[in-house]
């Protein structure tokens, strides 16, 4: 099932080849039914030692939860200011 | 006293005199310094029913401790005095290098009382003070004043001072120091205008000792490499300064759009950080001494974007592309950059600006405001309306009259008070608490009015660092944003910046405890604190400013938030949230020790140890 990944500010960098023109940030992505936010965030190509916040539909997100079509989830990091 | 010169400037400006006062250690120990002390010499020198545009207002700039220590943004300083915005209080707070040099040029604060006969400004240069006369540099707005400044006092000197808003009253005016940093919120600028004191220029090279700067440094470094370890893996806030936040706050339903109607915003990929680092970014620039340096140093060329957009400045910051630009629709990077540009030069606090500007553009759209009044049409999206509304405010002319008194008067007088999207006057920071809780209930118990800066719940709700939280919950709220005030107090009261010492010096994983800032601050000043008794001098001076508030008759009625946060976001993540202000006051007030009215008890005081201050 698709899902769509958004990556921001200093994320942006690990947003596939080709997607990030024109201010681009976010890519469609397949997972299986039955992923977690969790089981997504260890296949992504993070590194171990990124901290992040997740947002499932721009709203406060667990890792246990379920993803289903049509869902965005929103990576950044926890930065803060302003 | 370590890290402290122990002594203010208290100048007379009736009089046209000044003298030295000493701080007593107590005082300093005991209410931090910079706002902590500030609050002190305002409840000791001033009537809290006093107008704060007349002389018996006092205006105080206040240092804190570790402002010009080795400690990491040890560069900051707060204006303190009463809001003619608000009527409440004011803690405006600044970097650059002003802070720097006003703390060596030999004084820990200043307090200005009366109002001067005629235009005049201070210099002080390793204690040597003058008052000179200011009239030539009248109407001068900001940078040419910071030029003409210098040349006529130290080539080192560094200038704080008001533009034409500030001279013209607006009550939204600010204090530019450095040209591109502000004190802004609250009307500074109109109370230093009103006393009529354009600038004050520092100079000097005395820097008080430290008790342990072995100590102080070895703690330091620890945080200082933790950042520069992040900053070489790749920090948000170096690379785009606070305008990575547009992206984030966009995502979240959060960003203000058209005066807080909408929490997304179309324009967002157009005004964000990547679009302003690629197309406006010359170099990132600093504070003083500051190992992280976000500040965004930036160019419109008017070949490129328009010469009414044409300028070189620096910024716009998070705050300002919300309020001067989604939240009046403006999706336009160069106009938004060329309206932080004006507010600069002219002295204005960006935030009341753009929102007293959206507030006039949804009442336009909506019939209530008409061409014939404003003197044009004045849509959402308007960019060069919206320049022109600057340029009227700060001069008070035709419209600019209006606006010049914010948005909360004029929305009641045209009888739509949820268009003026404020607490206790003060117009929001540029994040919608309908979907951050705890944020909205520190601007609705802020002792200034609505501000992030008093006590920024979205670092923890929004963002996650450290930790993240639902913003759309209640439950532990109330303690939540006590510890957020009394942590920013203490912050403010050093001398230091949110932006790096929130995150290295305090553990944000568990309970944003005071962890290595008080190894900080016990290492310049000796003061010998816990993090227990940190916090409470935190409380502290927390409670006073809410007693001074108390007195000059504000109290539960008074911890409200705009009629809008009680219509359901139309879209978006939160759609369909409100704000329930009932669901946290009760817990906030009994976190705080007060009474069901907001009132500090007499136990409270008595724990505090000001019960003598009623």
């Amino acid at each position: 099932m698709q899902i769509t990944i958004q990556l921001l500010a200093t994320y942006r960098r690990y947003l596939p080849p080709g997607v990030g023109q024109d201010q681009q940030d976010s890519y469609p992505h397949d997972v299986a039914p039955g992923t977690t936010i969790g089981d997504l965030l260890v296949t992504l190509p993070l590194a171990p030692t990124d901290l992040y916040t997740v947002l499932l539909n721009g709203r406060h997100a667990d890792p246990h939860d379920l993803l289903y079509p049509g869902d965005l989830l929103t990576i950044f990091p926890p930065a803060g200011g302003g | 006293m370590y890290g402290w010169h122990g002594r203010l400037l208290r100048v007379d400006l009736t009089n046209s005199s000044f003298r030295e006062e000493p701080i007593p250690e107590d005082d300093a120990r005991r209410l931090i310094g910079g706002r902590g002390l500030a609050i002190k010499y305002l409840f000791e020198g001033m009537d809290p029913h006093a107008d704060p545009l007349s002389p018996d207002n006092l205006l105080i700039m206040a240092t804190g401790p570790l402002t010009s220590t080795p400690a990491p943004t040890g560069n900051r300083y707060m204006v303190c005095c009463k809001s003619p915005l608000t009527g409440a209080l004011t803690r405006s707070n600044s970097g650059g290098v002003f802070p720097t040099m006003l703390k060596r040029s030999g004084y820990d604060l200043v307090i200005f009382e009366g109002r001067a006969p005629h235009p005049v400004y201070l210099y002080i240069n390793d204690r040597h003070v003058e008052l000179r006369d200011a009239t030539h540099l009248w109407g001068r707005e900001t940078q040419e004043a910071d030029a003409a400044l210098k040349a006529e006092t130290h080539p080192k000197a560094c200038v704080a001072c008001i533009g034409p808003a500030g001279e013209n009253g607006v009550l939204y005016a600010a204090i530019l120091n450095d040209c591109h940093r502000a004190a802004a919120r609250s009307g500074v600028g109109a109370v230093m205008g009103a006393k009529n004191l354009k600038a004050v220029a520092a100079a000097g090279t005395m820097i008080p000792a430290l008790y342990d700067e072995k100590a102080m440094r070895a703690v330091v470094r620890e945080a200082v490499g933790e950042l520069a370890a992040a900053i070489k893996k790749g920090h948000s806030m170096r690379i785009y300064g606070t305008s990575y936040v547009p992206d984030v706050t966009n995502a979240a339903g959060v960003f203000p759009t058209h005066n807080f109607q909408f929490g997304q915003f179309d324009g967002t990929p157009r005004i964000n950080g990547p679009f302003l680092k690629d197309n406006f970014l010359i170099r990132n620039g600093g504070c003083y001494g500051c190992p992280l340096a976000c500040a965004r140093i930036t160019e419109v060329k008017g070949e490129i974007w328009g010469e009414q957009f044409a300028g070189k400045g620096e910024g716009p910051e998070y705050e300002t592309i919300g309020s001067l630009g989604s939240a009046c629709g403006v999706d336009n990077m160069a106009a938004v950059t060329k309206a932080n540009y004006l507010c600069n030069e002219l002295g204005l606090d960006t935030i009341s600006m753009g929102l007293t500007v959206s507030c006039a553009m949804e009442m336009y759209t909506k019939g209530i405001l008409t061409e014939a009044e404003i003197g044009r049409p004045l849509p959402f999206g308007d960019a060069e309306g919206l320049l022109e509304m600057i340029r009227l405010t700060a001069a008070r002319q035709g419209f600019g009259e209006e606006l010049a008194q914010g948005s909360w008067r004029l929305a009641h007088k045209h009888g739509h008070p949820e268009m003026s999207i404020t607490a206790k006057k003060q117009e929001f920071a540029s994040y919608d608490p309908r979907g951050i809780k705890g944020l909205g209930l520190n601007f609705a118990t802020s002792n200034i009015g609505a501000s992030h800066m008093t006590g920024d719940t979205a670092y923890t709700e929004l963002f996650g660092t450290g930790k993240k939280i639902d913003g759309l919950t209640y439950d532990g709220k109330a303690e939540l944003v006590k510890h957020f005030q009394d942590v920013f107090t203490i912050l403010d009261a050093a001398g230091l910046c949110v932006f790096v010492t929130l995150r290295y010096t305090l553990d944000t994983a568990n309970g944003y405890q005071p962890t290595r800032l008080v190894d900080i601050i016990n290492g310049a000043t000796g003061a010998g604190y816990t993090r227990d008794t940190l916090l409470e001098a935190g409380d502290r001076v927390y409670t006073l400013e809410r007693l001074f508030l108390t007195k000059a008759g504000f109290s539960r009625a008074d911890d409200t938030l705009t009629p809008r946060m009680a219509e359901p976001m139309p879209a978006g993540p939160i759609q369909g949230e409100t704000i329930d202000l009932s669901r946290m006051l009760d817990d906030y007030y009994r976190a705080r020790g007060w009474d069901p009215n907001g009132i500090p008890t007499r136990a409270k005081l008595e724990a505090l140890g000001i019960a003598g201050w009623t």
